[in-house]
C-alpha cells in the first residue's frame, strides 16, 4: 500500500519561561527530530516511556499541534498549510481516539447528541430523523444497544464511553485514527472487547492506525510495525516480530526485559541489561546518543556523537552506534 | 508451616450511599503469614482497595465494617478506638500508596515526611531523625547522595524517587506488615522493574509480611509468593502464586490470564461484559453473567470457599 | 421512519426531562434553597400584585401623623412626612428586584460574552480584555458602581447601567477560568478534530459547560446588587425621592434610626431577606447544577 502520511524531519519545542522578566530561558524538546511514514492500512505502534514524546508526537500527526519544524503530509499535502474544501477533507480523515473516556464526552450531550454531531458533519443534509437512525447504526456497529443513545455519559460505563468514542471517530470515516493509549484506564476484564473493536473498525474502514501504547503485550499483538521512542527521537523502527524477536538497540531490549509479560512471547534473558539511573529530562538531554547515561552497553564514543540510524534488516533501523543483529539473545 | 501475622474473618465492609448499599467487602476471609508476600489481584470494584483500608482502619462513613474480625497478632483490630489504631498504623502495619504526587506534601522535604514517622511513633525529635534514621532509610532505598536527599521538595525529585520517598515511610518503622495498594501503577515500565525489585529485596532484608495489591497478575507473579483474586467484593480464589497463575481454577481467573495472553494477531480472548454493580450484584455468583460455564446453580445459589490441596476456590465447579 | 427510531426519539425527550426533574430533586434536597425560593416567591408576588392590594397612596404625606409608630391600623408607622411605610416598602419591591434582575442580565451577558472570547481565543484579544478587566477589578464593586453613577447620572436606568457594569469584570473573570478549564477536556478537543468551527465549539461545547458557575454567580451577585442599589440610595445617588426605593428610604430616615427605628427597619428588612434569599436559592443552585453532587441517604440502623 501507498505511503498515507509522512512526517519529515518533526521538532516541537515547549518554551519554558523564568526570571522576573518573563524571558524564554529554555525548552522542552518534546519531539527533536522524529521521521515516520505510515502506510494505508497499517498499524504502527508507537512505544515509549514518559518523556519520551509520543503523545505530542500524535498530536501533531493529528493536526492538532504545528510542528516547530518539519513538516507532516497527509497524501502528499503539508497538512498544516491547507486551505478550503480540502483542508476539511484531511480534518475528517485524521481522527484521534483519546485515552480517558471520560472526559472525551462532552457530561451534558447524551450519546445521540455526541454521535450527531460527527454525522452531521460528514452529511449536513439529513434531517433529523435520519441522523438518528445513523447513530442507531452506529451504535450496533460498535457492539451498543440502541438504548444506550439516549444516555448521558456518567450512566456509562468505561467501556461503553470508549465505544462511543470510538463509534464518533468510526462516523468521520478516516483513513488515519491515532489511537493514544486507548485501553489503560480502562479495568483489564475490558481492554480486550475494546482492542478487538478497534482492529473490528480498522479492518472494516481499512485505516491506518498509530497506535501509541506502553504496553508491549497489545503492541505485540495488534501492530504491523513498532518505532521505540526516547526523549524526542525514535531510537528504532521495525515490523512487529522482527523488533520483539531480535530488538538491536539496548533501550529497546531493556524495555522488553522490564515489563511484566505472561505471554509465550520470547522474553529477552540478558542479566545484566537493566538501565541506569532515571531517565534525564527532555529539557536537557545528554550529549552523544541520548540514552548512553542509562545504557549499560555505553562505550566513549556514545557520549560524544549522536548515532545515526543504520540498517540493521529490510525495514529494521536502529540508532545505536552497535548495531549487530540480535545481540542479546 | 509460619505464623499467621494477620488473619480476616468474615469481613464484611458496606458503604450507604444516596443510590443504595454498596458492598464493597462482602464476606471476605484471608491470612497473611508472616514474612510472606500476598498479592492481591482485582479490577476496580472488586474490593482489594477497600479490604486494605480496613486493614488500616481508614474506613469512614459511609463506609462501615458491619461485621467480621481482622486480626493482627492477636488483637482485632474491627474493635480498637481511633486513639488505639494509630499506634499501630504507620508503626506495626503501613502502607505505601499508588500516586506519590497526592500522598507527599508538596509544602515539606522528603525527609521530613519521613521523620513524622519517628517522631509519632518513637518520639523522636524531627531534626534528629532525620539525620540519623532517615538518611539510613534512603541508602536501603537506594536514593543517591542520601544525606543531601533528606532535604529535597517532593517537586525535586522524579517519579522513581518520589515512589521511594513512599516506601521509605513505609518501612521506617520496620513493620510486621506493610499494604502496597498499586505502588508501581504510575511510574514507567522501567523504573517499576527497579522499584518491583527494590521492595522484594527490602521486604526479604526485614522480614515483613507484605499485602501487594494490583491489577496486573504479571506483576503479582514477579513479586508474591500466594496470589488471592478478588471479585465484585467477594474472594474467588487464592493459592500459591505458581499454582494460580499457571494452573487457575477460578473461571474469572481463568478468563483475565486468557485475556492478556497476547497472541500475535488475531482476536483477543475476551470476557464479555463487564464487572457488575455493588449495589445490586448479581444473584447466586457475582460472576456467573460473565462466566462460560455458568449452570442455572450458579445463578441462584452463592457458591462457598473450598479448600483443594493448599488452594481455596470459590466456584460450584469444584463440588459442593 | 422505523419504528425503532421514533422510540429512541421518545426516550431521548424523556431522558432531557429525566435530567430536568433530577436538577429539581437536588434542588429541593436543599432546606435554605426551599426557604429562599419561597422568601423570594412572596416578594415578587408582593410586587405583581401591589396595584390591586389595599394600600394607601405611597406618596401621599401627611405631616400630621409623622413618624406615626406600628399600629394595628397602619403596620408598618409612617416615615417623617407621614407616608405609609408598608405600602411604600411593597411598592418598593419592584424598584429592587428590577434593579437586581436587569443589571445582572446586563452584566452578565456582556460579561460572558468577552469571557468566552478572551479564555478561548487568547493571544491578544485575551491580553487587552484582561488588561482592562485587572483595572477594572482594583476597585470594589460598590465604588465602581458610584463611579458609573458620577459619569452617567442618577435615575432608575442609570442605577441599572452602573451596577450592572460594574459586575461585568468578575464574570469575565470567572467565565474565563472556567472556559480555560474546558477547553482542556478532550471533547473539546475531539470537537476541533471533527472539524468544527470555533464559534460552534463556544456556543455548543464550551458554553454549556461554563454556564452553571455563572448561574450560581448571577443569584450571588442578585442579592449583591440589591445591597448596592441600596447602598446608592442611601447615599442619594441612587433612585431620587419620592421613589419609594429601600435604599432610599433609609437614607432618608437615617436621622430617625434611635428615635423612630421603624422607618429605616422594615425597608432594611425587606432588603436582608430579598438578599438572602437570592443567596440561599444560588447555593441549592450550585447543588442542582452540578450532576456529580450525591445526597446521602439517612443512617441505617445495622
Amino acid at each position: 500500500m501507498s505511503v498515507l502520511l509522512e512526517a519529515i524531519h518533526v521538532k516541537k519545542y515547549f518554551p519554558i519561561y523564568g526570571g522576573i522578566i518573563p524571558r524564554v530561558v529554555n525548552y522542552v524538546r518534546a519531539v527533536d527530530d522524529v521521521t515516520l511514514s505510515i502506510r494505508g492500512g497499517e498499524v504502527v505502534a508507537l512505544v515509549g516511556e514518559s518523556g519520551s514524546g509520543k503523545s505530542t508526537f500524535g498530536n501533531i500527526v493529528i493536526g492538532l499541534m504545528k510542528p516547530d519544524e518539519g513538516r507532516v503530509l497527509f497524501e502528499g499535502r503539508d497538512i498544516y498549510s491547507l486551505k478550503g474544501p480540502i483542508k476539511k477533507e484531511v480534518r475528517h480523515n485524521l481522527q484521534i481516539v483519546f485515552q480517558n473516556p471520560d472526559s472525551s464526552l462532552n457530561p451534558r450531550m447524551q450519546v445521540a447528541s455526541i454521535l450527531s454531531e460527527a454525522i452531521k458533519e460528514m452529511n449536513p443534509e439529513l434531517s433529523k430523523y435520519e441522523v438518528i437512525e445513523e447513530v442507531l447504526k452506529l451504535l450496533e456497529s460498535v457492539g451498543l444497544n440502541p438504548d444506550h443513545a439516549y444516555k448521558y455519559p456518567h450512566e456509562l460505563s468505561g467501556g461503553e464511553k470508549q465505544r462511543v468514542a470510538i463509534a464518533r471517530v468510526v462516523a468521520m470515516k478516516p483513513k488515519l485514527i491515532v489511537a493514544d493509549e486507548p485501553v489503560s484506564s480502562l479495568d483489564v476484564s475490558v481492554r480486550s472487547q475494546i482492542l478487538n473493536l478497534l482492529m473490528d473498525i480498522q479492518a472494516k474502514l481499512n485505516a491506518a492506525i498509530l497506535f501509541i501504547s506502553h504496553d508491549l503485550g497489545v503492541v505485540w499483538s495488534i501492530s504491523d510495525r513498532v518505532a521505540v521512542m526516547y526523549l524526542g527521537r525514535i531510537v528504532e523502527i521495525a515490523d512487529t516480530e522482527e523488533l520483539f524477536n531480535y530488538p538491536s538497540h539496548p533501550y529497546t531490549a531493556i524495555l522488553l526485559n522490564s515489563a511484566p509479560l505472561l505471554t509465550n512471547m520470547k522474553k529477552v534473558r540478558s542479566e545484566y541489561l537493566k538501565p541506569i539511573g532515571e531517565p534525564p529530562s527532555p529539557i536537557n538531554p545528554p550529549s552523544g546518543c541520548r540514552f548512553h547515561t542509562r545504557c549499560p552497553l555505553a562505550k566513549e564514543i556514545c557520549r560524544r556523537e549522536e548515532p545515526s540510524f543504520k540498517e540493521v534488516s529490510n525495514g529494521h533501523y536502529s540508532a545505536c552506534h552497535f548495531i549487530d543483529k540480535a545481540p542479546f539473545t | 508451616m509460619s505464623e499467621k501475622i494477620l488473619s480476616i474473618e468474615n469481613l464484611k465492609v458496606y458503604y450507604y450511599l444516596h443510590q443504595g448499599v454498596v458492598k464493597a467487602v462482602d464476606d471476605v476471609s484471608l491470612d497473611v503469614f508472616k514474612g510472606e508476600v500476598l498479592g492481591i489481584a482485582g479490577e476496580s470494584g472488586s474490593g482489594k482497595s477497600t479490604l486494605a483500608h480496613a486493614i488500616l482502619g481508614l474506613i469512614k462513613p459511609p463506609g462501615i465494617i458491619v461485621g467480621g474480625k481482622i486480626i493482627f497478632k492477636g488483637i482485632d483490630l474491627t474493635k480498637l478506638s481511633q486513639d488505639e489504631m494509630r499506634k499501630i498504623r504507620g508503626s506495626k502495619i503501613a502502607m505505601v500508596f499508588q500516586d506519590p504526587n497526592t500522598y507527599l506534601n508538596p509544602v515539606y522535604t522528603s525527609g521530613f515526611q519521613v521523620a513524622e514517622v519517628f517522631e509519632a511513633h518513637n518520639n523522636m525529635k524531627i531534626v534528629d531523625a532525620i539525620k540519623s534514621k532517615v538518611t539510613e532509610i534512603f541508602r536501603l532505598v537506594r536514593i543517591p547522595e542520601p544525606s543531601k536527599r533528606v532535604y529535597a521538595y517532593p517537586h525535586e525529585l522524579s517519579g522513581g524517587m518520589r515512589q521511594r520517598v513512599l516506601i521509605s515511610i513505609g518501612i521506617a518503622s520496620r513493620p510486621d506488615l506493610l499494604i502496597a495498594d498499586e505502588p508501581t501503577s504510575s511510574l514507567d515500565v522501567t523504573i517499576q522493574a527497579e522499584i518491583l525489585s527494590l521492595i522484594k529485596e527490602i521486604q526479604s532484608q526485614i522480614g515483613m509480611a507484605m499485602i501487594f495489591i494490583s491489577h496486573d497478575l504479571g506483576l503479582l507473579y514477579e513479586v508474591s509468593d500466594r496470589i488471592a483474586i478478588m471479585y465484585a467484593g467477594k474472594l474467588v480464589e487464592v493459592g500459591k502464586a505458581h499454582d494460580v497463575i499457571m494452573n487457575p481454577l477460578h473461571p474469572y481467573t481463568k478468563a483475565l490470564l486468557e485475556s492478556v495472553k497476547y497472541t500475535r494477531k488475531s482476536k483477543l480472548p475476551v470476557i464479555e461484559g463487564a464487572p457488575p454493580s455493588l449495589i445490586n450484584p448479581p444473584s447466586g455468583c457475582r460472576f456467573h453473567p460473565r462466566c462460560k460455564y455458568a449452570t442455572d446453580k450458579c445463578k441462584i445459589m452463592e457458591p462457598k470457599l473450598k479448600t483443594i490441596d493448599n488452594r481455596v476456590v470459590c466456584c460450584h465447579l469444584y463440588g459442593d | 421512519m422505523d419504528e425503532r427510531t421514533k422510540v429512541i426519539i421518545e426516550r431521548l425527550q424523556e431522558a432531557r426531562k429525566t435530567q430536568m426533574l433530577l436538577m429539581w430533586a437536588r434542588f429541593k434536597a436543599n432546606i435554605g434553597a426551599l426557604i429562599g425560593l419561597i422568601l423570594l416567591s412572596g416578594i415578587i408576588l408582593m410586587a405583581i400584585l401591589e396595584p390591586i392590594l389595599p394600600l394607601e397612596d405611597p406618596l401621599a404625606f401627611n405631616l400630621g401623623k409623622s413618624l406615626e409608630p406600628p399600629s394595628l391600623s397602619c403596620l408598618f408607622g409612617r416615615d417623617e412626612i407621614g407616608r405609609d411605610i408598608l405600602s411604600r416598602v411593597v411598592n418598593g419591591a419592584k424598584y429592587s428586584l428590577g434593579i437586581a434582575f436587569l443589571s445582572v442580565v446586563l452584566g452578565s451577558s456582556i460579561g460572558l460574552v468577552l469571557g468566552l472570547i478572551s479564555g478561548y481565543y487568547g493571544g491578544w484579544i485575551d491580553n487587552i480584555i484582561q488588561r482592562v478587566t485587572d483595572v477594572l477589578l482594583s476597585f470594589p464593586t460598590l465604588l465602581l458602581s458610584i463611579a458609573l453613577v458620577s459619569v452617567l447620572g442618577v435615575g432608575l436606568t442609570n442605577i441599572i447601567l452602573s451596577v450592572g457594569i460594574s459586575t461585568i469584570p468578575v464574570y469575565i473573570r470567572l467565565t474565563r477560568s472556567l472556559v480555560l478549564q474546558v477547553k482542556s477536556e478532550e471533547y473539546v478537543t475531539a470537537a476541533q478534530v471533527i472539524g468544527k468551527s470555533s464559534p460552534y465549539i463556544i456556543i455548543r461545547h464550551i458554553l454549556p459547560n461554563v454556564l452553571s458557575p455563572v448561574i450560581v454567580q448571577s443569584t450571588y451577585y442578585m442579592g449583591l446588587t440589591i445591597l448596592i442599589a441600596a447602598g446608592l440610595g442611601f447615599l442619594g445617588l441612587g433612585v431620587q425621592p419620592p421613589t419609594p426605593e429601600w435604599g432610599a428610604m433609609i437614607g432618608a430616615g437615617r436621622t430617625y434610626i434611635f428615635s423612630s427605628p421603624h422607618v429605616v427597619t422594615f425597608p432594611g428588612l425587606f432588603i436582608f431577606i430579598t438578599a438572602l434569599s437570592f443567596n440561599l436559592i444560588g447555593d441549592g443552585l450550585r447543588d442542582a447544577l452540578d450532576p456529580r453532587v450525591r445526597v446521602l441517604i439517612k443512617k441505617v440502623k445495622i
